[in-house]
């Protein structure tokens, strides 16, 4: 195995390891509504961009990857797939805007006007 | 008569054949030119992905293919009628176009019901004055 066997292994992994981030980028906006925080649906919408860019490096920008960009794929990978148990039922609490709360829902604890 | 040897099938040399099919110099001359329209498209279909209601994945991938196909069909147009517009240099236009196009995502009938209602009433606007006063 030559040198240039060995680029194109390392584009083949880097290319699978960024389409699996980017399918758990879709994943996530699947889940994802107006109601999300455009921090967080920006967020995503980088990630999956930045993926797909690395992923096509060798075809978009004639650069093949190294064990650099390997390794940080993978870590990118591991870190959003952590998530996978918090957003299985849909986007988490903490990504939503605060809903107003109907006038009926109101309770009155103490004090001030009824 | 010697008989020609089989090619190697071996994993490695599969992965090299395909890499070669993904990322060969016949895919990135046809891709190169298109790298910021795709990136700009990418980054426009996943922010319309995220504004959608809540679906199933196959409906949101669908809808990112739709979206990036779109705009890398029509950027070129559309930034070539912006850059004369605006005076600025196609080039700089392809990416910021693509992310629009992409971008609007489900939105695209409203854009057309504003667009036909605007074109609607120019075309009354036209034919009144050219009516004259009655």
């Amino acid at each position: 195995m030559n040198w240039s066997d060995v680029a194109h292994l390392v584009a083949l992994c880097n290319y699978a390891l960024c389409s699996a981030i980017g399918y758990v980028c879709a994943c996530r906006f699947s889940v994802m509504s107006r109601d999300t925080k455009p921090l967080f649906r920006a967020i995503y919408a980088l990630l999956f961009t930045a993926a797909t860019g690395s992923g096509f490096q060798p075809v978009l920008f004639g650069e093949w990857p190294g064990f650099a960009d390997l390794i940080f794929a993978a870590a990118v990978l591991l870190f959003i797939g952590s998530g996978m148990r918090t957003w299985r039922s849909g986007a988490p609490a903490y990504t939503s805007k605060p809903q107003l709360i109907e006038h009926d829902d109101y309770v009155h604890i103490v004090g001030g006007k009824r | 008569m010697t008989t020609p040897t089989p090619p190697p099938i071996d994993v490695v040399t599969v992965a090299i054949a395909v890499t070669t099919l993904l990322f060969g110099p016949a895919v990135a001359e046809f891709v190169g030119p298109y790298s910021v329209i795709f990136l700009g498209a990418a980054l426009g279909g996943a922010w319309s992905a995220s504004r959608r209601e809540p679906d199933s994945r196959g409906s949101t991938v669908l809808h990112m293919a739709l979206m990036i196909g779109l705009a890398v069909l029509i950027t070129v147009p559309a930034s070539s009628v912006a850059s004369r517009q605006f005076g600025i240099e196609l080039k700089w236009m392809l990416g910021p176009v693509a992310v629009v196009i992409a971008g609007i995502g489900h939105d695209w009938p409203r854009v057309g019901s504003w667009a036909v209602n605007l074109v609607r009433g120019m075309a009354e606007s036209w034919a009144h004055r050219r009516g004259g006063p009655q």
